[in-house]
């Protein structure tokens, strides 16, 4: 599996003198991966993601980006990568919705005919093309969370990176970005970065989950099923376990021990098939 | 607060052109001063606090009369080049909003960036004079007298307005502005404006006006220099 | 000076002037400033101030606020006219007509026409840092006024103004503007990080697109020529100045009709 990302015991120094130290488990994402970053506020998720970008530069450790260090070599890899704040404000920097879609390839040196031709495609896409023309200051957050993100896709990147996507939009706009974020990796092959507070998006957005703790150390790496499961884990890391992990954790010191589901829908059937089971040996019809 | 409000139209072409000739000139310089910057460094800069000081025009802080210009504290933190293309941007687009007319922007832009230069080097001699402690007396006593000096600029450009540039190439000792004046009245214009008490008046009404943004300007610029002192005092250009 | 409001109206309007092409509608308001500058007679310039006044009876948008964004500066003009009072009020009533019509004719340029529209026009003259600058301020007036409102809230509700305590106001006040600042810095910040991200090398807006001339155009050349040609006439002619009596009277006229047609179509 081609590696895109490699991150290894990097340090950060904040101005203020605090320090964060992203050691334990290497952050590693290959190709067409798909994974979630979750952790507390102030774990440094955000300074990770901005590190990176190039954005911010690391003080000691092993950052790769696309084979690139991004602190000194963003702008050879920046056209392969689409990003997505967590503050959507700060990148929707043209006065219009086609302006900003078209910002990158734009000053990529992309032809004319080529921007307008991937501007189309991405707002069909995103079934945005009434936004065509409208200036940002008013739209709501989901719509300029689909702007964003048109922005980010429009060069159809390899690595899509964002901070924290599914906060300020309500549940259905939730769904759909998610959607077509699913989509996009399964069709371009896209590897997709992202953090979240939301626990229940985790399992339909996630390949491999990373569990990092305050002060940047990453404690956990598995599947969203694996690391659902170490309730303790999550908890010390002041990460809430998702409502099913959580169900299933209080039923395993009740003595009922069920594989941890992922969904509403395997949760319910998993303690259909228990509760049948259970029927079925103390002979009830 | 020394922005022209006055109207397109009042002012002779001629000084409107050469309002519009020194703006061109004094860009072009602050462009070259500020040219080893990065463009997208200096844009979002130029863009944020030309957008503060838009924002806190339409904050009045008396009723109709005075709003603040923050030209001096555009001065201090961005440097006079920067703080100049800044202002220019604002005065294009208050002219737009008929905030003093489109033809004077040159005219604005000269007086209210010669409020900014002044205001920095001000601000940096007395942080000399009286040391790093005295930020707030600095800046304020910065702010009030560089808008000292541009009102004097304003009221010479409106003393300038009565002036036929024609005429003045041909004068003689004793009549200055190239116009008839009598032995009753030698200063006044007899078709023009009674520049003295034009001047006392304008003076006497945008003193308070100094006072009010010399006051802001030295909080504000406390404010700053606690919470983000790198913007107070590294070198700008 | 309402920003937020003018621009809302710019974007939201759907009068013939708001369909008409920025470069038309630039070009008309010239053409009406010109005019405003050539002349000094109070007639013509009333005549001028009433057709605008008409013209923003048919944007369809709130005659009575777009006239009063526009009076703003003739209180400025009145303090100029009367510091340069020399007993004639004709010329005190010229400099305050003239403020009044120049921002009037600006202000229905800026209601009808989205600044990007308008920076796409004026770009290719001006240099690179300053058309940038201009669309870069745009986004950031947004900002910094949502920003703004939220600072006032706060200080409200935590008592930083009350009445009457000016010294804690004006201390509160300038705390206020400094974290704008401060704040302001740190979006610039950012603001860079992302063009940096983004691929930023020198062009935020696209190239405007080429558009053909429509009959709104058409209507707002008219219009703008017309004023101008009457304006350049008695200019030239000074036997014309007569007939200003008659050119306000029609514009009255226009004026009358524009609002009937209105009260009649709401």
């Amino acid at each position: 599996m081609e590696e895109l990302v490699k991150v290894s015991n990097l340090k950060f120094n904040y101005p203020d003198g605090t320090e964060l130290l992203f050691d334990g488990v290497d952050f590693v994402v290959n190709k067409g991966e798909r994974v979630v970053i979750l952790g507390p506020n102030g774990s440094g998720k955000s300074t990770l993601l901005s590190l990176l970008l190039g954005l911010l530069t690391a003080s000691d450790g092993e950052i790769s980006v696309l084979g690139i260090n991004p602190s000194k070599d963003y702008e050879k890899v920046r056209e392969r990568i689409g990003v997505l704040l967590q503050n959507v404000d700060l990148q929707i920097i043209a006065p219009r919705v086609s302006d900003d879609i078209s910002f990158s390839p734009r000053n990529y040196g992309y032809k004319q005919e080529e921007i307008d031709e991937l501007v189309d495609d991405i707002l069909k896409k995103l079934e945005i093309e009434h936004l065509r023309d409208k200036v940002p200051h008013y739209m709501s957050g989901g719509e300029k969370a689909k702007v964003g993100i048109a922005g980010a896709l429009v060069t159809k990147p390899e690595l899509l990176i964002l901070d924290e996507p599914f906060e300020h939009i309500d549940p259905t706009c939730r769904m759909e970005l998610i959607n077509l974020l699913n989509n996009v990796n399964k069709e371009d092959g896209t590897a997709i970065i992202l953090s979240t507070h939301n626990m229940n998006t985790v399992p339909i957005i996630a390949d491999t989950v990373y569990l990092i703790a305050e002060g940047g150390r990453i404690v956990g790496k598995g599947t969203p099923k694996e690391i659902f499961s170490e309730i303790d884990k999550l908890s010390q890391c002041h990460v809430e376990p998702p409502i099913l992990g959580s169900l299933f954790s209080e039923l395993k010191d009740m003595g009922i021990e069920l594989d941890v589901s992922l969904t509403v829908k395997d949760a319910a059937c998993a303690i259909a098939s228990e509760i049948v089971l259970l029927k079925n040996q103390i002979g009830i019809k | 607060m020394s922005h022209l409000h006055i109207p397109d139209g009042i002012l002779p072409g001629w000084l409107v052109i050469a309002g519009w000739l020194l703006t061109a000139v004094m860009l072009a310089f602050s462009i070259y001063r500020t040219r080893h910057k990065e463009l997208k460094r200096k844009i979002p800069l130029i863009g944020i606090i030309s957008a503060l000081m838009i924002v806190c025009m339409t904050i009045p802080i008396v009723p109709i009369a005075y709003h603040i210009n923050l030209s001096v504290i555009a001065g201090i933190i961005l440097g006079p080049a920067v703080a100049f293309i800044s202002i220019f941007i604002v005065d294009f687009l208050i002219a737009m909003f008929g905030h003093g007319g489109i033809t004077v922007v040159g005219l604005n832009t000269v007086v209210v960036g010669a409020e900014a230069l002044i205001g920095f080097y001000l601000f940096q001699l007395f942080m000399v004079m009286m040391g790093k402690d005295s930020i707030m007396w600095s800046s304020g006593l910065a702010a009030v007298i560089s808008l000292i000096l541009s009102t004097s600029l304003l009221v010479g450009i409106v003393y300038s307005s009565q002036l036929n540039p024609e005429l003045v190439i041909g004068i003689e000792k004793g009549n200055p502005a190239g116009q008839v004046v009598t032995d009753e009245a030698p200063d006044e214009l007899v078709s023009g404006v009674n520049i003295k008490s034009f001047a006392k008046t304008i003076l006497v009404l945008l003193g308070i006006g100094w006072l009010l943004e010399g006051i802001i300007t030295a909080f504000v610029i406390k404010y700053v220099s606690r919470v983000r002192p790198d913007l107070i005092f590294p070198q700008r250009t | 000076m309402d920003v937020a409001i003018i621009d809302y109206y710019a974007i939201h309007g759907s009068s013939f002037l708001h369909r008409a092409t920025a470069p038309w509608k630039i070009l008309f308001t010239a053409l009406v400033i010109a005019s405003i500058i050539l002349t000094d007679d109070i007639y013509i310039l009333l005549g001028i101030y009433f057709t605008l006044v008409s013209l923003a009876i048919w944007t369809k948008l709130p005659v009575q606020r777009i006239i009063t964004i526009a009076a703003y500066p003739a209180i400025f003009a009145l303090i100029f006219a009367f510091l340069i009072w020399n007993g004639s009020w004709t010329k005190a009533a010229v400099i305050i007509l003239k403020a009044l019509t120049a921002a009037l004719s600006m202000v229905l340029l800026i209601v009808t026409t989205p600044y990007p529209d308008v920076f796409d026009v004026v770009r290719p003259i001006m240099p690179r840092i300053i058309a940038e600058g201009l669309i870069v301020t745009y986004r950031s007036i947004f900002i910094l006024l949502e920003l703004t409102d939220e600072l006032i809230k706060a200080l409200r509700v935590r008592g930083g103004i009350s009445r009457r305590k000016y010294i804690t106001n004006i201390k509160n006040f300038s705390s206020g503007i400094g974290l704008l600042l401060v704040k302001g810095f740190d979006f610039s910040e950012k603001f860079y990080g992302m063009m940096n991200v983004r691929g930023y090398g020198g062009k935020i807006s696209g190239d405007r697109r080429q558009s053909f001339i429509t009959y709104n155009d058409i209507l707002a050349i008219v219009i703008g020529l017309l004023i101008f040609g009457i304006t350049i006439g008695t200019v030239i002619k000074k036997e014309f100045l007569q007939l200003g009596i008659y050119i306000l009277i029609l514009s009255v006229i226009a004026l009358v009709i524009s609002s009937v047609i209105k009260q009649f179509s709401t």
